[in-house]
């Protein structure tokens, strides 16, 4: 009895042992493409440095100067309405839009490329696209506007504070939405029929059935699309950048911007990987309360 | 010879047989030793009021540059430029190197394109991951990173005095830092205004203007509504307003020929903020003015330097605050308007005598390359007389050497303007790495002041502050 006891426990240390030499790869990799990059951009944000031949250490001096810099918060503040708006956006537009094409219509899978089509865009002609689409002089926006006699004088979407905010919300809405509504597509298939079956059976409406059986049913992919979406949009650079570049006035500025114009235009890569680190944190705390919301509510 | 502008649109194969047919069979200047060198810029500085006449050509020079020294083995000259992805001076770019691979078929020449908006970003990145090209075109606003950076390979011992000597003084004053020749000048694009001569003379104006409220002027009497539908469609001022470099380049000159500046060192090397003074507060007034006076097309805001250019070309605006080569691209646009577009000096605030940038590019080597003397043949190669007047056919930019400079060919016809806008006060930016972000205040005011919501004192005190906050932070 010892004996096997014996073996088995060898043969548990050696399984144990494979385990561990099989995934020593994967975590090397893991090492090298995801820590050593996070370890190398604290370690950029404690120094004044030009990344080549200058390396001064300066301890949490860029931390001090964002944590007591009104503009950052403002920046952040900015960014954080953004991405509220996008993840809200692109949850509502693409989980309306898997509901329409989820129906029995015939052609739905050709609704259903055309649909997914802005994310096969690569994002700056998307932005390009936009940018010429509102464009007061050329903008197809503006000749629409006109030929409905809806204006009077060109309107420069882009151009004041609060309609290119809203225009490049719209952008980034149109060019996000596709991957929800497959995201939602999916997760609808993982519904079980018979809950919608039972459902009728007890009087539930299509709107009663979608409440208490489609929306609690996505509630898993709502929480991975949130928690990806929110990551994503908070550091979007790309489009905002292209249409508006920060601006009016400092409108659309948001954090990824401010990071790349601290980088590059100001040279200063200390100040720019300290804020890199603190959206990193602000992220985590984000998608942490999400997963625990989200996690308790399917339950 | 002079390619004309019909041989030179042909096709790019053709402008390079042109100019190889142009260097075999013409002579080429040569460089002038005797002229003076200068010590580096003040912030502000007087044109000399007479320039060493440049020497002719000397054979030994001649066939210097025709036939350089040309490695044994293969090798690969990797150049970084913005110019050869622009149209049409991407073909003077491609011409000279397409030359000298001619010249010395053992060499490729491989250009990397960049955005000029774009260049100093890409450069830092490529300088922080250690892959730079042997070559790199260099902009004066980049000069304070690249300085930071050490990247540069001084060009006095790759080039030879006497060649260095053969530079426009002007043009070394900014190249020339510590002693160390950082790039090699090619060409200029002084800032000055550059207008449609057929509208402006449809339009009854006889003379520039020499004031602002001059400028206001003339751009009010250019905003007609020609079709008479009701609607504008001529516009004064096609008004470069986006949040970027053209933008903040522009908007700058204005400020200097208000009296004022955003960034310099003063006499003991410290950088003082001029945004403090009146003429920045004038000039936003006057970006404010301008919107509301409605001399400026709709969507001023998102305007960028190629859309100004497609205005002026088209005809939707008369007057651009630009460089002559905008010249080029409006000609490229719209052939119809060779002949029709000039320049002349930026008006000021009180009249004074016209401050303009030198707005140079040229070649830097990299430090860390292995062709040093390589790229500095083809750099000879490309500045010689012909190849670098192939360019100002192209788009009137002006040549750095003397020798080019000499040419009726530079001096005359629709650049005269703008060549003669040098004859003013020239300005030097700062060398400070942190420019890129005093030309975002800048942006950020005039960005602001469009909306009308703070008056042009409240943002000049605001940009006052930025900036001052800057300088404390980069101290």
């Amino acid at each position: 009895m010892k004996s096997a006891f014996a073996k088995k426990s060898a043969f548990a240390k050696r399984e144990s042992r494979s385990g561990m030499i099989f995934t020593i790869p994967a975590a090397l990799i893991m090492l090298g493409l995801v820590v050593y990059p996070m370890l190398y951009g604290f370690f950029i944000s404690t120094q004044k440095s030009n990344l080549i031949d200058k390396w001064e250490f300066v301890g949490a001096k860029y931390y001090i100067q964002l944590l007591t810099d009104a503009e950052f918060f403002g920046t952040l503040k900015t960014t954080a309405i953004f991405a509220g708006c996008v993840v809200i956006g692109n949850l509502f537009v693409g989980l309306l839009l898997a509901v329409l094409v989820n129906q029995k219509i015939p052609l739905m899978n050709i609704f259903k490329v055309i649909l997914m089509l802005p994310w096969l865009f690569p994002e700056v002609v998307v932005a390009l696209i936009w940018k010429w689409l509102f464009s007061p002089l050329f903008g197809m926006f503006n000749y629409v506007l006109f030929s409905l006699d809806l204006i009077d004088a060109e309107v420069d979407v882009l151009g004041q504070p609060g309609t290119a905010f809203a225009g490049v919300v719209f952008v980034c809405i149109w060019k996000g939405y596709p991957i929800v509504m497959l995201m939602m597509m999916a997760g609808m298939k993982n519904i079980p029929h018979e809950r919608y079956e039972a459902a009728a059976i007890d009087g539930a409406n299509k709107w009663q059935q979608f409440l208490n059986v489609t929306l609690p049913g996505l509630m898993p992919v709502l929480l991975v699309a949130s928690i990806l979406e929110t990551a994503w949009w908070f550091k979007h650079f790309t489009i905002v950048w292209l249409m508006t570049g920060g601006g009016p006035a400092g409108a659309t500025e948001l954090i990824s911007v401010d990071i790349y114009l601290q980088a590059f235009t100001n040279f200063n890569f200390g100040r720019a990987a300290a804020e890199s680190v603190i959206i990193l944190f602000l992220l985590m705390v984000v998608s942490f309360i999400y997963s625990r919301v989200l996690r308790d509510e399917s339950q | 010879m002079q390619l004309t502008r019909t041989r030179v649109g042909i096709s790019r194969k053709a402008i390079a047989a042109g100019i190889a047919t142009a260097l075999l069979i013409g002579g080429i200047g040569s460089i002038s030793a005797e002229a003076a060198t200068k010590k580096p810029v003040a912030k502000v500085k007087k044109k000399p009021a007479a320039k060493p006449a440049a020497k002719p050509a000397a054979a030994k020079e001649l066939n210097e540059f025709l036939t350089p020294t040309c490695p044994a083995k293969p090798t690969t000259l990797t150049i970084a430029s913005a110019v050869i992805l622009e149209k049409p001076g991407g073909l003077a770019d491609q011409g000279n190197a397409d030359n000298f691979m001619k010249a010395c078929p053992n060499v490729k020449v491989v250009f990397i394109g960049i955005p000029s908006n774009n260049l100093p970003e890409k450069l830092t990145t490529m300088a922080i991951g250690g892959n730079l090209p042997d070559m790199y075109m260099h902009f004066t606003s980049f000069t304070g990173k690249a300085l930071q950076m050490r990247i540069f390979e001084d060009l006095i011992p790759l080039l030879g005095q006497d060649y260095v000597d053969g530079f426009d003084p002007l043009f070394l004053g900014e190249a020339i830092q510590g002693g160390k020749l950082l790039w090699a000048p090619w060409v200029a694009i002084p800032m000055a205004v550059a207008y449609r001569k057929d509208l402006w003379e449809a339009a009854g104006i006889k003379t520039f203007p020499k004031t602002w409220d001059e400028f206001l002027d003339v751009a009010k009497k250019l905003t007609v509504d020609t079709d008479k539908d009701g609607k504008m469609d001529q516009y004064g001022w096609a008004m470069v307003g986006t949040p970027n470099g053209s933008g903040a380049g522009r908007f700058h000159s204005v400020v200097l020929n208000s009296g004022a500046y955003n960034l310099k060192e003063d006499t003991n090397g410290k950088f003082i903020s001029g945004a403090s003074l009146k003429g920045y507060e004038t000039a936003l007034q006057l970006y404010g003015d301008a919107i509301k006076a409605g001399v400026v097309p709709p969507g001023h805001t998102t305007t960028g330097y190629p859309e100004a250019s497609a205005q002026l070309a088209t005809g939707k605006a008369v007057m651009m605050v630009t460089g002559p080569h905008t010249m080029g691209i409006a000609v490229t646009q719209n052939p119809s308007l060779k002949g029709k577009l000039g320049g002349f000096p930026l008006p000021t605030a009180n009249g004074a005598k016209p401050i303009t940038t030198l707005g140079q590019h040229g070649y830097a080597v990299s430090r860390s390359s292995k062709n040093k003397d390589l790229a500095a043949s083809y750099i000879k190669f490309m500045l010689s007389t012909k190849q670098i007047l192939v360019y100002n056919e192209l788009e009137y930019r002006l040549p750095s050497r003397l020798k080019a400079q000499a040419d009726p060919q530079v001096a005359g016809g629709m650049a005269a303007g703008f060549v003669g806008a040098l004859k003013g006060n020239v300005w030097s930016d700062s060398t400070a790495s942190f420019l890129g972000s005093v030309s975002k205040v800048d942006y950020d005011a005039y960005s602001e002041m469009f909306l009308g919501k703070k008056t042009a004192a409240e943002l000049a005190k605001e940009a006052d502050v930025k900036i001052k906050k800057l300088i404390a932070d980069n101290a």
